[in-house]
């Protein structure tokens, strides 16, 4: 295992209060090298895991776990792994809301609270946001907002990023909105996150009064 | 001036052993109002200016500084301001890196005998776009200019207009550069690592041009 791994394992500890981490990827290999000592570590210490993947990538998604002798069957089948698609998740009915989207993140925290679980350790393949759907280009505030819910309570969400798909400008947007990052398979405190009442302002600023809210 | 040199600052945070920046605008007004305050403050402390603008971009350049009240004629006489550009083979899309390292290494070994004890370097990173400059190229010019700037006592912003580059070129500059300004903010840089390792992940991509 490289440094950088080791170092993803102890996410746990790295990122306590700041469970809102961009990672960014040039390649599925690389996201994947990365990800799974977050994984297995989360799993081995009886955490709840959710993941977020595109419908056609689930089945790819389970054998690759498999791969790694994590009993996929048994952990589905207790629920401390739940693995969904976009569609069931952030693309509800097709399209992206992103006030639903906030409410679908806070009732997964809530839900594995109530199983009674430590921690949540979440995954999203933020790739959906490059599908042609209506309201995929509020991304931004979902990402500024989801701050506000995950904020200190000791989850971790990961947003996975294909640095293939998105534009410097996109990428620095993300970057602001996540008080942590994941870059070259390390993990850092993000010094860059801007608070996301801040981020919010500026959105509504750039964007008039597009937005009624 | 303090016998300590003066300190660039953006929103409080203080310039202290990074030498090299690099600023994400989301335009050219957005990069002037807030390269500002540090050009003047430069020119006020008597510290050398070396800006790197594209030939074709220089009037528009002339004119925002005259804005300002900079009188780049007279700062040029002085020999306290040089304004210049990176040789580059854009027919190849490629950096003249030898050229380019020389060039700046000779820049700012001049201003250190000219008796100026800090350089304020900003690099106006248009003319990688206007020269079809490879993403790779550049990332590589980056890293290796890298370790000509912590020879000296210069502080250099490399200033990038978002909207001109891609995530993955986006990314690798903040990783080549040990402090960051953005949305006008500075703040030295977690994500950055030693040029070497750079060089090698480029290379590793199969994109590193030497």
């Amino acid at each position: 295992m490289s440094e950088s791994d080791q170092r993803n394992c102890r996410a746990g500890t790295l990122v306590d209060g700041n469970g809102h981490i961009c990672a960014f990827f040039h390649s599925r290999e690389e996201a994947r090298r990365t990800l799974l000592p977050f994984i297995v570590d989360g799993l081995e210490k009886g955490e709840k895991a959710v993941h977020i993947v595109n419908a056609n990538d689930r089945d790819e998604h389970l054998r690759w776990l498999r791969e790694f002798q994590i009993d996929v069957d048994k952990l589905v089948q207790s629920g401390q792994l739940e693995v969904f698609t976009w569609p069931e998740t952030y693309l509800r009915g097709g399209t992206f809301h992103e006030q639903d989207a906030i409410r679908m993140i806070d009732q997964l925290l809530a839900n594995a609270r109530q199983e009674g679980y430590p921690r949540i350790r979440g995954i999203g393949d933020m790739q959906w946001t490059r599908e042609n759907r209506m309201g995929v280009e509020d991304v931004m505030e979902y990402e500024a907002r989801l701050n506000s819910i995950i904020a200190g309570n000791g989850d971790i969400l990961v947003c996975a990023y294909d640095l293939t798909r998105f534009s410097g400008t996109e990428i620095i947007g993300v970057i602001r909105t996540h008080p942590a990052a994941v870059i070259g398979g390390v993990l850092q405190q993000n010094p860059f996150f801007v608070p996301p009442e801040e981020v919010l302002a500026e959105l509504r600023e750039r964007t008039g009064l597009s937005r009624s809210r | 001036m303090s016998a300590s040199g003066s300190k660039p600052r953006f929103g409080g945070t203080v310039l202290n052993g990074d030498h090299h920046v690099c600023a994400f605008f989301r335009n050219k007004d957005e990069e002037f109002r807030t390269l500002t305050p540090f050009i003047l403050e430069g020119l006020a402390a008597d510290e050398k200016a070396i800006h790197i603008i594209n030939a074709n971009l220089v009037e528009a350049y002339r004119r925002r500084m005259t804005g300002i009240g900079v009188d780049i004629d007279a700062l040029q006489r002085s020999g306290q301001l040089d304004v210049t550009s990176f040789p580059t083979f854009p027919q190849h899309g490629v950096i003249d890196y030898d050229g380019s390292i020389k060039m700046m290494d000779h820049l700012l070994s001049a201003s250190e005998e000219s008796g100026y004890r800090h350089t304020r370097v900003i690099g106006e990173m248009d003319w990688v776009v206007q020269d079809q400059i490879r993403d790779d190229s550049l990332v590589e010019l980056e890293a290796r200019l890298h370790d000509v700037y912590v020879r000296h006592e210069v502080w250099v912003i490399c200033a990038y207009d978002l909207s001109h580059f891609n995530s993955v070129v986006v990314l690798d500059i903040m990783r080549t550069h040990q402090a960051a300004i953005v949305g006008g903010v500075l703040q030295h840089n977690p994500f950055f690592i030693p040029p070497e390792q750079m060089l090698e992940e480029l290379r590793g991509r199969g994109g590193l041009v030497a």
